[in-house]
């Protein structure tokens, strides 16, 4: 029962700090939840609405490359079509809160918008994984890759959801402060399936799956599971992602984005979770405190950086930047 | 009747005929000994017993319960446990983590209990960590439980190995030369243990092992496989003294 109260402890330090900022930011207003869900306003008053910006992608990144760490990192599976589970929760969540809850409460919008993206990815994560879950190492990579390419190709021409011109007037209710508990909740959830006996087994498939098979372990059921939950957490990041941003296009969600997230998970570092964390900090931060560099050089330098420092990282640590160690609030001991 | 029954069963690759006719009868609680000379076919029959290859003819049954066209978890669950000839472990996880991951389809906490860290999982995961760390330490390696097995001594390797197996609370424990590559002390080591613990736990035992001084010492009936098919069974005496042994082993005295 002990570490039960570690769970509560740990939400009630998250909300505990949030009514902390809540006064600093907003200057004695009791209004907490507003920093959880509705326009950014308040947080446009602390921190520019470029920075605003660029953490709230860095949320959604974290939470996309900790989700992908989950099947890439540790059970194995190398699936090149994150963008796609993405996409789809996007699109599910802004439909359904569009055209079937314009009015509901913020809060309503986002439990069910979020939840339904959740569960739609994962569904089709389901069907896509039984299916293609047979297949072992770049073959699964190229399955995914179709697949994903193939969710938004049929996305781009449901003219319902604006097609090429992108779906707009999307309500954004999320904003920092959800993505980021968001983000905080996935990292704690992650950290304990790998924790659990879920987790030994997924690391185990991955270490040597004949053996695995002969310690009882089924395989596929534990892929296939990976695959599920993995998918469904992208669904809700897609879902925060399209009401954070408010318009949606198919042309976020190309094969770019998956490579992307997978260069987060092997820059940080494949089977660590920390990693996952550092790498999608990492490449979504880069690139953006490079426009400072060409602030001062006064030619864009940034393309030619970015791709060095890739590279002196492959060079110099194949392994990735915290190889397979974790940070210690997230090591399993 | 016995335990485990392998009735007539033959295993084909095309025209590889990999084992004709193989029949064995385990009964329980005794240590049975596979020999054969290289290529016979032994590590083959293991991989029937286990599920790996679904013979082409013949039956194999645990408990009178056939186990052909069963998965190889399947068949881990039902209690066959093995280590292989080339060690397979899983090298990144701890020696201790290895041993709880046998211990998966004998748990039961759900998603939700690892998520919430509730007191079913605690309870759980705290026995399951005694019970691997008790098996830890019947094979005397209890010290190492935090290291990664991958940087294990190779004869640490093979122990950890037979822990992992136990760890699946098998009847039946398939050993593939744990022996190989161990020098005699270890050897003579891994002997005792390997007898002390099919006598402590009661299970049936069945090992391939080309030390003959191991498999003479221990077994209490010896199976011998000749080019895919059974020459001789019967006790280290008979074995030894049985013409058909000595030829495959020796050659024929011309």
């Amino acid at each position: 029962m002990k570490n039960i109260n570690k769970t509560f402890l740990i939400i009630a330090m998250f909300f505990g700090l949030a009514i902390l900022l809540n006064f600093v930011m907003g200057g004695f207003s009791f209004d907490v939840a507003s920093l959880f869900y509705a326009k950014p306003t308040r947080w446009q008053g602390l921190i520019s609405p470029y920075y605003y910006a660029v953490l709230v992608i860095l949320c959604v990144n974290v939470v996309l490359s900790v989700s992908l760490a989950l099947l890439n990192g540790f059970t194995g599976l190398f699936t090149m079509g994150h963008a796609g589970f993405m996409a789809i929760g996007a699109y599910t969540s802004a439909s359904i809160v569009t055209f079937m809850l314009p009015t509901a409460p913020f809060f309503i919008q986002m439990i069910v918008g979020s939840l339904c993206a959740g569960t739609i990815a994962a569904l089709i994560g389901f069907l896509i994984g039984v299916s293609s879950l047979r297949l072992n190492g770049d073959y699964l990579g190229m399955v995914t890759l179709g697949f994903s390419e193939i969710i938004r190709i049929m996305l781009l021409n449901i003219d319902a959801v604006g097609g090429a011109r992108g779906m707009t007037d999307i309500p954004q209710y999320s904003n920092l402060g959800s993505v980021l508990l968001l983000a905080v909740i996935v990292i704690l959830v992650i950290k304990r399936i790998r924790d659990g006996r879920l987790g030994r087994a997924m690391l185990a498939i991955k270490e040597n799956e004949m053996a695995a098979n002969m310690m009882g372990i089924n395989p596929l059921a534990i892929k296939v599971k990976a695959f599920v939950i993995s998918s469904f957490i992208a669904g809700v990041a897609g879902s925060f992602f399209a009401h954070s941003e408010g318009y949606l296009s198919t042309q976020t969600f190309t094969f770019v984005k998956s490579f992307e997230v997978i260069a987060m998970n092997v820059i940080g570092g494949l089977g660590s979770l920390s990693g996952a964390i550092l790498g999608a900090g990492i490449l979504t931060v880069l690139p953006e405190a490079l426009r400072k560099v060409q602030d001062i050089t006064g030619i864009d330098l940034r393309m030619i950086i970015y791709a060095l420092t890739m590279i002196l990282i492959m060079i110099l640590r194949p392994q990735g930047l915290m190889g397979n160690r974790e940070w210690k609030w997230l090591s399993s001991k | 009747m016995a335990f485990l029954e392998v009735d007539n069963m033959s295993l084909e690759f095309g025209g590889v005929k990999a084992c004709q006719n193989v029949t064995l009868k385990l009964e329980p609680g005794i240590l049975y000994g596979l020999i054969g000379p290289n290529g016979a076919g032994k590590s083959t029959i293991f991989n029937v017993l286990t599920g790996i290859y679904p013979p082409t003819r013949g039956d194999v049954k645990l408990g009178g319960e056939s186990l052909v066209g069963k998965k190889p978890f399947e068949i881990a669950q039902k209690g066959i446990g093995r280590t292989f000839q080339n060690i397979r472990l899983f090298k990144e996880l701890t020696v201790l983590e290895n041993v709880m991951s046998a211990f998966y389809s004998s748990s039961h906490s759900s998603m939700l209990d690892m998520v919430f860290e509730t007191g079913k999982f605690h309870t759980e995961e705290a026995d399951v960590r005694a019970k691997s760390m008790e098996l830890l330490k019947v094979m005397g390696i209890e010290d190492l439980a935090e290291v990664p097995a991958g940087g294990l001594p190779y004869g640490k390797q093979r122990k950890l190995e037979i822990a992992r197996a136990l760890g699946l609370n098998p009847k039946l424990l398939l050993l593939d030369e744990p022996a190989a590559g161990l020098n005699p002390t270890e050897t003579r080591e891994l002997t005792d243990l390997i007898r002390k613990i099919q006598k402590d736990r009661n299970i049936t035992v069945l090992l391939i092992e080309h030390d003959m001084g191991l498999v003479m010492k221990i077994c209490e009936k010896i199976y011998v496989l000749v080019q895919g098919q059974l020459v001789c069974e019967g006790t280290a005496d008979v074995v030894q003294n049985d013409k058909r042994v000595i030829e495959a082993y020796l050659g024929v005295d011309e």
